[in-house]
């Protein structure tokens, strides 16, 4: 059985997220699925969006998003594509080379 | 148990080690039993050592502080907050300093929490420190991100203080909880590594989410923003810590003898930048 919540706001900004996902992890979710319905939802900035995707990430098979406008699909994808781009960038940029000392030397 | 602190400071990040010794080494007693540390001499505190004072006072059991109404911090130590620290960031606003008082971070930051936390910060940042205003999100990705990170990973409070020193020309922050730690926190995905090899893993970006390849970049990407600030990092967790000054090198230092359950992060940056820092090619 899932649960869906309701979005009630048509934009969202990151201070709205916050606040709906303090909301949203009230719900109980006893291993089921989460629907997000997003049918109010007309406008999701960027950052919004950036972190909507990380709450996916961190709940996979958990929450879904339901009814997205094109507008929000958009975004969405966007933001998915960059975060990818990002990821790729940062696996290539962090090789960190490490130094032993002992606590004798510090 | 009692603790002297009286031993001094060094100029240097890493000769705070020298000074948090002493706690570190008393914190498992503080679980099972009395500890007074004897502030009575110390002749100057560090936000580290506020910060983990303030951690182990509230996860101790019955912790206390011998400290004189004459000494040089007990004012310092009164106006910053010390130990419990503010829990209600709106009050923040009032704060328009040199400091950023004790914060205890409990529970999930919301955005105006986060937001009260940056005005502290600007305030300080723009016009004591002089930092170039494009600097700010270079300097703000570490805090928000190691104070959330703190938080979500240790399943404890998190605290946060920073100082700025004007005649040293620096400012330091420590975010310290004591929590589970870096090692266990692997240790919950099922990653079962040493201390030293879970601080290693952490700075080259393995998730302790599991999420391998996708997560995990919060602790390089903050010490880069450090890097690129022109300052230091130094994480203590366990029974090891992890150095990185502007070297390609990062030092990771066997404490031996001594650990600290949870997570310690001392931050310096120095207080003079004049340029703007573009954080997108690291981020």
């Amino acid at each position: 059985m899932n649960n869906i919540y309701l979005i009630p706001t048509n934009r969202i900004n990151t201070r709205e997220l916050v606040i709906e996902f303090a909301n949203l992890s009230k719900v109980k979710f006893n291993n089921e699925t989460c629907l997000w319905d997003f049918q109010n939802v007309e406008y999701i900035s960027r950052s919004a969006a950036q972190q909507v995707n990380e709450i996916l990430m961190d709940n996979k098979n958990r929450i879904a998003i339901i009814n997205k406008s094109e507008e929000v699909s958009k975004m969405l994808t966007l933001i998915k594509k960059t975060r990818s781009d990002r990821i790729n960038r940062l696996r290539e940029n962090i090789k960190p080379s490490f130094i032993n000392v002992t606590i004798a030397n510090v | 148990m009692n603790v002297d602190l009286s031993s001094n400071v060094g100029n240097e990040l890493v000769d705070q080690l020298k000074c948090l010794r002493p706690i570190l080494l008393s914190q498992e007693t503080s679980w099972t039993q009395k500890v007074t540390y004897d502030l009575t001499r110390t002749p100057w505190i560090t936000p580290a050592t506020i910060g983990a004072l303030a951690a182990i006072k509230h996860n101790g059991l019955n912790v206390d502080f011998q400290i004189s109404t004459e000494s040089v911090i007990w004012n310092y130590l009164g106006t910053v907050g010390f130990p419990s620290g503010l829990s209600d960031m709106s009050a923040l606003d009032a704060y328009r300093s040199s400091y950023v008082p004790l914060l205890r971070i409990t529970g999930s930051l919301a955005a105006n929490d986060m937001n009260s936390m940056e005005s502290a910060f600007q305030d300080m940042l723009v016009r004591k420190c002089k930092l170039h205003e494009g600097a700010l999100s270079a300097f703000y990705t570490p805090i928000s991100e190691l104070a959330l990170n703190c938080r979500e990973h240790s399943e404890s409070d998190a605290y946060l203080i920073a100082q700025h020193y004007p005649t040293k020309g620096y400012l330091d922050i420590a975010i310290i909880d004591s929590g589970i730690g870096i090692r266990q926190s692997y240790e919950r995905v099922g990653k079962h590594y040493s201390d030293d090899y879970a601080i290693r893993a952490c700075m080259s970006g393995e998730s302790s989410k599991g999420f391998q390849g996708e997560r995990g970049f919060g602790i390089p990407t903050s010490m880069s923003a450090v890097k690129r600030l022109g300052g230091e990092i130094m994480l203590i967790s366990g029974s090891h810590a992890a150095y990185s000054g502007q070297d390609n090198e990062i030092s990771v230092i066997n404490l031996q003898n001594y650990q600290w359950s949870g997570l310690i992060i001392m931050i310096r940056i120095p207080d003079h930048i004049d340029y703007a820092i573009d954080i997108e090619s690291f981020v």
